[in-house]
C-alpha cells in the first residue's frame, strides 16, 4: 500500500500564519477573485465604467467647490491630476477593506458548509478592488497624456509597484482585522466605513497634509500608513519627492508589518470558530 | 490494515449563552456589564451541551457507512468536524486520504453567474483543480441535462435546473473520503434515484470511503454496507445497515417498540398495532392490519372519532382516515373507556418507513393529537393473494376493492 499523506484533526492546532496552505489553495485564491470581478458588475448598464466614473465624478466636485481652499499649497501638478491620483489610490484601500469584512458576511453560507482556509476571502476581495484601480489609473495616464505629456517621463513603475502593496497590504490589515470583529460583534460593520472616512481626512487624498507641530505630523504619518502610501503613488506618478527620510520611512513599513501581523493573527485566532460563530 | 479515518474520542461541546440574538452587539455587552457589573457568577449564565461524545470509529478504504439518528443527535455536526468546517472540542481524527465534503449541493452557487461560471466556481470550492474540471465539464452538464441553458444565469433557473446542475458537479468529486450529508432529500422521485444511482456506483465500483448521512432509510440500505446509531451525541450502535436501522426504528418509540406502546396520555393509553392478528412493527402489503387505541375519559364520549394519519420517510402525510370517512363505523353509544379498533384486512403500503399521528376526538373537534406516536416498517415482498408487485416507483399504495373486469 503507497504512502499516504496524513492529516490529523484535533481540538487544539498550534498557531501558524497558515502561509503553506494558502500557497495550496492558490487556485481558490483566483476563483474567488475571478467571481468577485464577475459578480460586481453583473446586471450594470455601464458595468465597468462606473469604477472610472465614480473619482471622476467626486474629482469634479472637488475641483470646482475646494480647489480655492487647498490650492494654495503648490502641488508641482495641475491639482484636478493630484485629487484624481489620491482618490484612486484612496478608493484602492477603502473599497478592499470594505467589501473584506462585508464578504466575510456574504460567504456565511459558503462559510459553514466548506472547508477552506477563510483568509481567502478578505485577500480575494482586496485583489478584485486591485483591478478597479488599474482600470482608473489607465484613465489618469490619458489625463496626464491630453494635459501635460511630458509628465509621463517621470512614471517610475517599481514605486508604483511598492506603493499598489503598502496600500493593499494596509487594506487587507484592516480588513482582516475588522473581519475577525464582525465576526462576534456586527457593530464592526458599521464602524469600519466610518473609520475609513476619519482616515480620509488624516491622509493626503485631496490636499497635502502641514501639520504645525512636526512630531505630531511625524507620529501622524507612523499611525497612518496611507500617507507613505499616497507619497510614493505619487512620486511614482508625477515624481513629486517624498518629504520623509529614509529612516521615518522605514518606521513607518515596520508599523504597516505589525498591523498586518496583528491583523492575519487575530483573524486566524477567529478562524477557528467562525463556523460556529458567524 | 490501517484505517482510512480514525476517529478518537471526538466530543463537541457547544456553549448556549442566554442571549436571544444569535450574536452580540457591544451594546447588549455593555448594558450586562452595566447591570450587574459584580455579578461575575451571573454573567457565565451559559449552558454546555455536548453535541458529541467520546465518538470512536475506524472506517477502513472503500467501506460505505450511514449515519443515522435523530434530528439533533449530533450527526451534522460529526460531518462538520470530519470536513474541518468547525473543530472537535476534544479528540483526535486522523485521515489518510483527500476528504471530499458535500454536505450541501450547490455552495456558493450564485444567481447572477452563468451555469458554466457556477459550475467552475463550485466545482473548485469543492476542492477540485480548474483542470480537472475543464476535463470533466462535458460530463457533468451531460449528467445535469441541462446544456441549453450552461450559458444563461442561473436566476433563470428552474429550482429543480439548479439542483440537477449542483448536484452533477458534485458527483464527479474525486477524493479518497466522501463526507456527504442529507443531499438528496431534494429533488423529484426520479432525480433522486439518478443521484442514488450514482452514489452507489461511486461507492461499490470505484471503492471510495463514504460516510452518508440520511434519513431515507431505503437509502441508506442501498448505499451502506454498515451503519451507525448516533443517539444524543453518542455513538450507540455499529453494526451492519439493517440490524442498526432496525434498532434506530426500536429507539424511535420510546419503549423498545415491538408493536405495544404505553402512552398514559390524557385519553390514549396504549397503542397496539398487529399484522396478521400478530404484535408487530414491521407490515407487508396485504397483511391484516390492526391498531387498537386502549383510551379512558373521565368524561363521556358522545360520538367518539379516531383519526389516524400515515406519514412517510420524509415526513409528508400520505394517508388519513378517520370512522366519519366511512359509513357504518361511527360510534353511537356514549362511552368513556375502551378499545379503539381500525382494522384494514388489506394493507395498503409497499414499502418504506412510515410513522403515525393519532387524532382523539368527538364528532365536532379532536379532543388529543398525539403526533408520531408510532413508526413502522414495510417490507417489499409478495403480497398476499396478489399476483405481482407493481412498480413501486409509480405506487405509493395499493387500492383495495377495484373491480376489473371486461364487458
Amino acid at each position: 500500500m503507497q504512502e499516504k499523506k496524513e492529516y490529523i484533526i484535533s481540538a487544539r492546532n498550534k498557531f501558524s500564519f497558515g502561509i503553506k496552505e494558502l500557497i495550496d489553495y492558490q487556485e481558490l485564491i483566483y476563483i474567488f477573485t475571478w467571481r468577485e470581478i464577475k459578480v460586481k458588475y453583473k446586471q450594470t448598464a455601464i458595468g465597468i465604467f462606473w469604477v472610472v466614473l465614480q473619482p471622476l465624478l467626486l474629482m469634479g466636485i472637488i475641483n470646482v467647490f475646494l480647489s480655492r481652499l487647498f490650492q494654495s499649497h503648490h502641488y508641482e501638478v495641475p491639482y484636478y491630476l493630484y485629487v484624481y491620483s489620491g482618490l484612486i489610490t484612496w478608493t484602492l484601500f477603502s473599497s478592499s477593506a470594505n467589501t473584506a469584512v462585508n464578504n466575510i458576511l456574504t460567504s456565511a453560507n459558503i462559510i459553514k458548509k466548506i472547508y477552506f482556509p477563510r483568509l481567502i476571502i478578505p485577500l480575494s476581495s482586496v485583489l478584485a478592488s486591485l483591478l478597479d484601480f488599474v482600470i482608473s489609473f489607465v484613465v489618469l495616464i490619458v489625463f496626464i497624456t491630453i494635459d501635460d505629456f511630458y509628465l509621463l517621463s517621470s512614471f517610475n513603475v517599481l514605486y508604483w509597484i511598492l506603493s499598489v502593496m503598502v496600500v493593499m497590504m494596509f487594506s487587507l490589515a484592516l480588513g482582516l482585522y475588522f473581519s475577525a470583529l464582525v465576526v462576534k460583534y456586527r457593530d464592526f460593520r458599521y464602524a469600519l466605513p466610518f473609520f475609513i472616512q476619519l482616515l480620509f481626512f488624516i491622509s493626503p487624498v485631496i490636499y497635502s497634509i502641514h501639520l504645525p507641530n512636526a512630531t505630531l505630523q511625524e507620529f501622524l504619518f507612523y499611525f497612518n500608513p496611507m500617507i507613505l502610501g499616497m507619497d510614493i503613488m505619487r512620486k511614482a506618478i508625477f515624481g513629486i519627492n517624498i518629504q520623509w527620510s529614509t529612516m521615518q520611512i522605514l518606521i513607518s513599513f515596520f508599523v504597516l508589518s505589525v498591523y498586518l501581523l496583528m491583523g492575519i493573527y487575530t483573524f486566524r485566532k477567529t478562524e477557528e470558530y467562525i463556523a460556529d460563530k458567524i | 490494515m490501517q484505517a482510512i479515518i480514525e476517529i478518537k474520542n471526538i466530543s463537541k461541546r457547544f456553549r448556549i449563552s442566554h442571549h436571544k440574538q444569535p450574536y452580540l452587539s457591544i451594546r447588549d455587552s455593555v448594558i450586562d456589564f452595566i447591570h450587574q457589573p459584580f455579578d461575575l457568577k451571573n454573567k457565565t449564565s451559559v449552558e454546555e451541551f455536548w453535541a458529541l461524545k467520546d465518538i470512536c470509529l475506524d472506517v477502513y478504504e472503500g467501506e460505505s457507512i450511514g449515519i443515522i439518528g435523530k434530528n439533533g443527535a449530533g450527526k451534522s455536526t460529526l460531518l462538520k468536524i470530519l470536513s474541518r468546517i468547525t473543530p472537535p472540542s476534544s479528540g483526535k481524527i486522523v485521515l489518510r486520504g483527500r476528504v471530499a465534503s458535500l454536505l450541501e449541493v450547490g455552495t456558493g452557487f450564485h444567481p447572477e453567474l452563468t451555469g458554466r461560471e457556477n459550475v467552475f466556481f463550485n466545482g473548485a470550492i469543492l476542492g477540485m483543480k480548474r483542470s480537472e474540471i475543464k476535463r470533466k465539464f462535458d460530463e457533468i452538464i451531460d449528467f445535469s441535462g441541462v446544456e441549453k441553458f450552461i450559458d444563461t444565469p442561473l436566476k433563470h433557473y428552474s429550482s429543480g435546473m439548479q439542483l440537477r446542475l449542483a448536484f452533477a458537479v458534485a458527483a464527479f468529486l474525486e477524493a479518497e473520503i466522501l463526507v456527504v450529508d442529507e443531499v438528496l432529500a431534494v429533488g423529484d422521485a426520479e432525480f433522486q434515484k439518478k443521484c442514488l444511482g450514482k452514489m452507489e456506483e461511486v461507492t461499490k465500483s470505484e471503492g471510495r470511503t463514504v460516510l452518508f448521512v440520511s434519513h431515507n432509510m431505503s437509502a441508506v440500505k442501498q448505499i451502506c454496507e454498515k451503519s451507525i446509531l448516533i443517539e444524543k451525541g453518542r455513538l450507540s450502535f455499529f453494526s451492519d445497515t439493517v440490524s442498526t436501522l432496525s434498532k434506530y426504528m426500536e429507539s424511535n418509540t420510546k419503549n423498545g417498540f415491538s408493536g405495544s406502546i404505553n402512552l398514559n396520555k390524557n385519553i390514549i393509553k396504549k397503542i397496539e398495532m398487529k399484522c396478521d392478528e400478530m404484535l408487530s412493527d414491521t407490515f407487508y402489503a396485504g397483511c391484516d392490519f390492526t391498531i387498537d387505541v386502549y383510551f379512558e375519559s373521565k368524561d363521556k364520549l358522545e360520538f367518539p372519532v379516531l383519526g389516524v394519519l400515515f406519514k412517510d420517510e420524509y415526513n409528508q402525510p400520505v394517508l388519513a382516515m378517520n370512522n366519519k370517512h366511512y359509513r357504518n363505523n361511527l360510534v353511537t353509544k356514549e362511552v368513556s373507556s375502551g378499545i379503539f379498533r381500525m382494522n384494514m384486512p388489506f394493507f395498503p403500503f409497499f414499502s418504506g418507513n412510515y410513522t403515525i399521528d393519532l387524532y382523539f376526538g368527538n364528532q365536532y373537534r379532536d379532543i388529543e393529537i398525539l403526533k408520531d406516536v408510532a413508526a413502522f416498517m414495510v417490507e417489499q415482498k409478495g403480497i398476499k393473494g396478489g399476483i405481482e408487485i407493481p412498480d413501486s416507483k409509480l405506487n405509493k399504495f395499493l387500492v383495495q376493492k377495484v373491480n376489473w373486469s371486461i364487458v
